[in-house]
């Protein structure tokens, strides 16, 4: 393939089209909101298929597995695509509205998602009995926010100790918040460089190459 | 033979399936008998509230952005939330970015009784894959972004719809999110383009990250399981959170107590790591 398919040409487009967002928040024109918002309309449209692309990625990954039978994963492929295309049939058989459809979702998908998600409660919980040691001054102060943020998020606290549920919620309020907005800012300001040199064609990486 | 450990060695080393079972305990026990522990609202959970009941009319575009594995967390703001709702003179336009949306709007129906009717006073605009880039295109064009609702019938065709074309044309957005990225995504293509009014609701895990955007960005936030029960609290629809707060609390009191304890047991041995 040419370096003008391969590289000339993604890298005109990406310029283009964010040339193109930019004037609109500027509201050039008519012409240019239009054609911005069928920028992102195709943006909608491709992300669907991506979705369809991902299902195709997926299933070729593990007929691989299963095919080389590789130790320990091939077992856990055909669970994954019997799976997936048990959702398919039924979603496009019965549509997505259909009882049976739902019942899938809410038998399996919602129980195990939610199993997953409060074992994290139970790792959580043990870590902060490890992690949390007054060991050193950082540790210590690490250790003293913690207690006072988890005392400020019982629902019941503020009847038992106004005073210190409040300091909980002023951790958060201020310090935290301060720090979250500095790197919230520096990112941000990361993203307009990483913008510029995207619009300038010195930013390759989403082409696939650094 | 093994060296026997002290005492405060023996704290230090506790087994982590004593921690999950005094957990487990802590967290089923007050579910099974109900402690009725008062609660105090928070300030972003009141503004939430406020925002919502001081609704006199228009449109609210209500964003059930969830996945799977938030549905204990965060169904219940989503239902107190969308009950409160459906006691205002308002339209209601629910709308997904997470491919799970739609069966959280299926379980949202399920539990509501309302008098309001499909299609005249709210719709489901299903699912929109396209992450930030959809929630923009929304905001700027809700027919042109949205055709059909969930169920087929074209959006132009539904009463609800009427007068509504961008983000301004609502009186209030609200979302119900699990992704903190989505957090960021809202202010970015519906806050500050459109500058209409927001709350959020989200994941306790994201709050302290995301709070940071109230009280300009978003007039209101409600923290999770915590958040609803304030809700509940608030609107008198007592449901699945108000019986989850006793549990809270004591999974709270319970990590408290084993950090103190296990700091006990450091100090005791000299500090030993």
């Amino acid at each position: 393939m040419s370096v003008l398919v391969r590289r000339s040409f993604p890298l005109g487009i990406a310029a283009i089209v964010g040339i193109l967002m930019i004037l609109e928040l500027f509201q050039v024109g008519k012409e240019i909101t239009s054609s911005a918002a069928m920028v992102r309309d195709w943006v909608v449209i491709i992300s669907g298929f991506a979705l369809c692309l991902g299902a195709v990625h997926v299933t070729g990954f593990h007929v691989n597995q299963i095919r080389k039978r590789t130790a320990g994963r091939w077992p856990f492929s055909i669970v994954l695509l019997a799976v997936m295309f048990s959702y398919i049939a039924v979603g496009v058989s019965l549509t997505t509205m259909s009882g049976t459809y739902r019942w899938l979702y809410d038998a399996i998908n919602f129980p195990l998602a939610q199993v997953m998600f409060s074992l994290l409660a139970f790792y959580i919980f043990s870590a902060a009995v490890r992690a949390f040691q007054a060991r050193n001054f950082e540790a210590v102060a690490f250790l003293l926010c913690a207690i006072l943020v988890v005392i400020g998020n019982i629902p019941s606290m503020p009847l038992i100790s106004s005073a210190l549920a409040q300091i909980g919620p002023w951790i958060l309020d201020v310090p935290t918040k301060g720090a979250f907005r500095g790197l919230l800012i520096t990112a941000a300001l990361g993203i307009i460089v990483l913008g510029i040199r995207t619009l300038l064609g010195r930013e390759t990486a989403y082409l696939g190459r650094a | 033979m093994s060296e026997k450990k002290t005492y405060a060695e023996r704290l230090r080393a506790l087994d982590p399936r004593a921690i999950y079972v005094l957990l487990t305990l802590a967290v089923v026990v007050p579910i099974l008998f109900p402690l009725g522990l008062p609660i105090q609202i928070a300030a972003p959970t009141r503004d939430v509230y406020n925002a919502i009941e001081g609704l006199k009319g228009g449109a609210v575009w209500y964003g059930i952005d969830l996945l799977a594995v938030s549905l204990p967390e965060m169904m219940p703001a989503l239902v107190v939330t969308v009950r409160h709702l459906m006691t205002k003179p308002v339209k209601i336009v629910f709308v997904s970015f997470t491919s799970e949306g739609p069966m959280y709007y299926y379980k949202l129906m399920d539990q509501l009784k309302t008098q309001k009717k499909y299609g005249e006073d709210f719709a489901y605009l299903g699912f929109i894959p396209g992450e930030e880039t959809a929630i923009a295109a929304y905001a700027h064009d809700v027919p042109g972004t949205a055709k059909k609702d969930y169920f087929g019938s074209p959006v132009e065709a539904l009463p609800v719809m009427k007068g509504i074309k961008t983000a301004k044309d609502f009186a209030l957005v609200i979302t119900c999110i699990s992704l903190s990225l989505h957090n960021d995504a809202y202010v970015r293509q519906v806050f500050t383009p459109f500058n209409v009014k927001m709350v959020q609701v989200m994941l306790s895990v994201n709050y302290p990250e995301k709070i940071l955007y109230y009280p300009h960005q978003i007039v209101g936030a409600l923290n999770g399981i915590k958040g609803a029960t304030e809700y509940e609290q608030l609107t008198g629809y007592l449901g699945a959170a108000t019986s989850a707060n006793d549990a809270i609390t004591m999974a709270h009191v319970l990590l408290i107590l084993f950090v103190v304890v296990a700091n006990i047991g450091y100090f005791a041995s000299g500090r030993k790591r």
